[in-house]
């Protein structure tokens, strides 16, 4: 079979300016208008989202709630400026900085929440290996 | 700030061999051993899994994801007739499609199918972008 690659994935958000706001502000994202609501731009991957008057079809099996995805992503920096950016924007951190194993192995991470619960991760492999 | 990348997302399984058998044969997933379960590593991404014997782990989100309950989009890379027929020959059931989209690259044609937990897979082409499904 040709290789794929992740294109999306989909978050349900309950607030679109204060989604908006936190995932642009928080985690650099661009974001996109996408039909009635929006989508948030990663480079080649994105996040779009379910929301206030989007109408998803097809959905899964049980359809992606508010505040039920987990997602990380790679800090390409040191974790200590993971938890420094946080820290300015007034977000809560829920665990960390922790060793944890991600798509590249080994690294330290950062847990904390977008504004619907679901769990967010900074992941830093700059300092791969070394325990917290 | 600086660029993210994104590096995994978890989705939750209930039968360790199906899914692993799944993802490795339908998504081209490389299944790596992870403590005592399993993640599909696709490209430089990886879907870690929760799923039978693995300890609900501390944090979780707030809504516990369950079965099921994930959507997921994959680049196909190649025309969307040779997904269709890859779904076919893996006997996996389309849902929907193929149906014009944007996404990350802007149009392209999509197919829609399930996990067998019920969460949503879509391979998107973008090599007929502009062309009717």
């Amino acid at each position: 079979m040709s290789t794929v690659k992740l294109d999306h994935c989909v978050i349900h958000v309950s607030d679109w300016k204060r989604s908006n706001a936190f995932y642009r502000d928080v985690l650099g994202a661009q974001l996109m208008q996408r039909g009635a609501g929006w989508a948030y731009r990663f480079g080649d991957i994105q996040l779009n989202c379910h929301g206030p008057g989007v109408m998803a079809d097809p959905v899964a099996r049980l359809p992606v709630a508010p505040g039920n995805s987990d997602l990380c992503f790679v800090w390409p920096g040191p974790i200590e400026d993971a938890v420094a950016h946080l820290r300015t924007h007034g977000v809560a951190i829920e665990l960390g900085p922790v060793a944890r194993h991600g798509a590249r192995d080994a690294g330290i991470s950062v847990y904390f929440r977008d504004p619907d619960g679901s769990l967010l991760e900074f992941i830093s492999y700059a300092e791969g290996g070394s325990e917290t | 700030m600086p660029n993210l990348k994104f590096d995994h997302c978890v989705i939750n399984v209930t039968d360790w061999e199906r899914s692993n058998a799944f993802y490795r044969d339908v998504l081209g997933a490389e299944v790596s051993k992870r403590g005592s379960g399993w993640c599909y590593k696709v490209g430089d991404m990886q879907i870690n899994c929760h799923g039978p014997g693995v300890a609900t782990p501390t944090p979780g989100p707030r809504v516990r994801i369950e079965p099921g309950a994930n959507h997921l989009c994959f680049e196909w890379r190649g025309p969307i007739a040779d997904a269709g027929r890859h779904l076919q020959r893996q006997g996996v059931p389309v849902a929907l499609g193929p149906v014009q989209r944007h996404a990350n690259r802007g149009a392209g044609t999509s197919l829609y199918f399930y996990d067998p937990d019920g969460t949503l897979l879509e391979f998107i082409s973008y090599a007929e972008t502009g062309s009717d499904p």
